[in-house]
């Protein structure tokens, strides 16, 4: 028995990077105009260019973005805009417990570094990856590849509709385009019952606790999807 | 509250959200399940304190570093190598030269 086996896998960190690349790619078409419009709204809430930006860059997450600047365009207090923030990323400790063991044995630089590209897309297309590929050697590179293609892209759109997009009528109703993410990112991971009933489950009890303060509403309805899966699954 | 203030807290109770798992992932872990197809490298008998590599059995071109099975330094309550079953304080460490992930 050789330990030379070893030396026979095909991956490397280069082909990993641009694997995760190539498939954040179809994604950044939705990615694109929300992040315009999120640099519109900005603007539109009386946030300064600079610190709309700087919230794509420090927060680096599209629909907490979205509602912090919605609320501080009618004065919320920082406080109650902090929480709503927090309370609507608390799906990213999902996300992160998820992906916790692929990442395990990375030093603790790439796991500081790694989780600050931890977003809905990134995680979506290297979560698939990371079940289907055995070869977990340079695996982050991977979401590496797909973070950082998706951190380029939302600087660069909210900076193209903080200072061009204005011109955009309104009537166009892109941010429509954010819901038309959450369903291209959601399609392709449901591949069996426990799955559907997850997705069905979250999806009915959304609209329904979609009046909760705070959208308390959306972390609930990710508990429901969440427990529909695991009691659709232990019965089958 | 400033708006740098505001945002910067948002910041980091973000990154703290997605670090969170991450970082802590496997420091208190207590693992409760064995390798399943796992066999041990270079015998098929545990002692404590020494050192193992575990791999797929049989070995072949494709298999990968994702196969080489269970964690480095965690106590488990039950190993299941090689039809052996181990006792509840058995301590299994990987070969050093071995990056090693668990698969368990």
């Amino acid at each position: 028995m050789q330990l030379d086996h070893i030396a026979t896998q095909t991956n490397t960190p280069r082909s990993e990077l641009f694997s995760g690349v190539k498939a954040e790619m179809p994604l950044l078409i939705g990615v694109i105009p929300f992040g315009m419009i999120y640099g519109i709204l900005a603007i539109a809430a009386g946030l300064p260019p600079s610190a709309a930006q700087a919230m794509s860059f420090i927060i680096f997450a599209g629909s907490s973005q979205f509602v912090s600047a919605q609320l501080y365009g009618v004065n919320v207090p920082g406080i109650i805009n902090v929480f709503t923030v927090g309370v609507i990323n608390l799906r990213h400790a999902l996300y992160s417990a998820s992906m916790a063991p692929y990442l395990q044995k990375l030093p603790t630089r790439w796991k500081l570094f790694l989780a600050y590209l931890l977003t809905d897309e990134a995680y979506a297309v290297s979560i698939v990856h990371f079940q289907q590929e055995s070869d977990r050697r340079y695996q982050h590179w991977y979401f590496f590849g797909a973070g950082l293609t998706l951190w380029t892209t939302w600087q660069l759109s909210t900076a193209a509709g903080i200072f061009l997009g204005t011109s955009i009528p309104t009537n166009w109703s892109l941010d429509f385009t954010l819901a038309l993410i959450f369903i291209a990112l959601v399609i392709p991971s449901i591949k069996d019952r426990a799955s559907l009933g997850a997705a069905l489950s979250a999806g009915i009890a959304a609209v329904i606790l979609f009046n909760f303060p705070l959208k308390t509403g959306l972390l609930l309805a990710s508990l429901v999807g969440i427990i529909t899966g695991l009691v659709i699954e232990a019965r089958s | 509250m400033s708006t740098w203030l505001m945002i910067i807290a948002a910041g980091l109770l973000t990154y703290a959200t997605r670090l969170s798992s991450i970082l802590l992932y496997g420091r208190f872990e207590i693992c409760s399940r064995g390798c399943s197809y796992s066999n041990i490298f270079p015998g098929p008998l545990i002692s404590r304190g020494r050192t193992y590599a575990l791999v797929k059995q049989p070995p072949s071109p494709g298999w990968s570093l994702g196969h080489i099975c269970c964690l480095a330094n965690k106590k488990c309550d039950l190993y299941h190598f090689n039809r052996h079953v181990f006792p509840l304080d058995t301590t299994i460490y990987f070969h050093p030269t071995l990056n090693s992930y668990c698969n368990g």
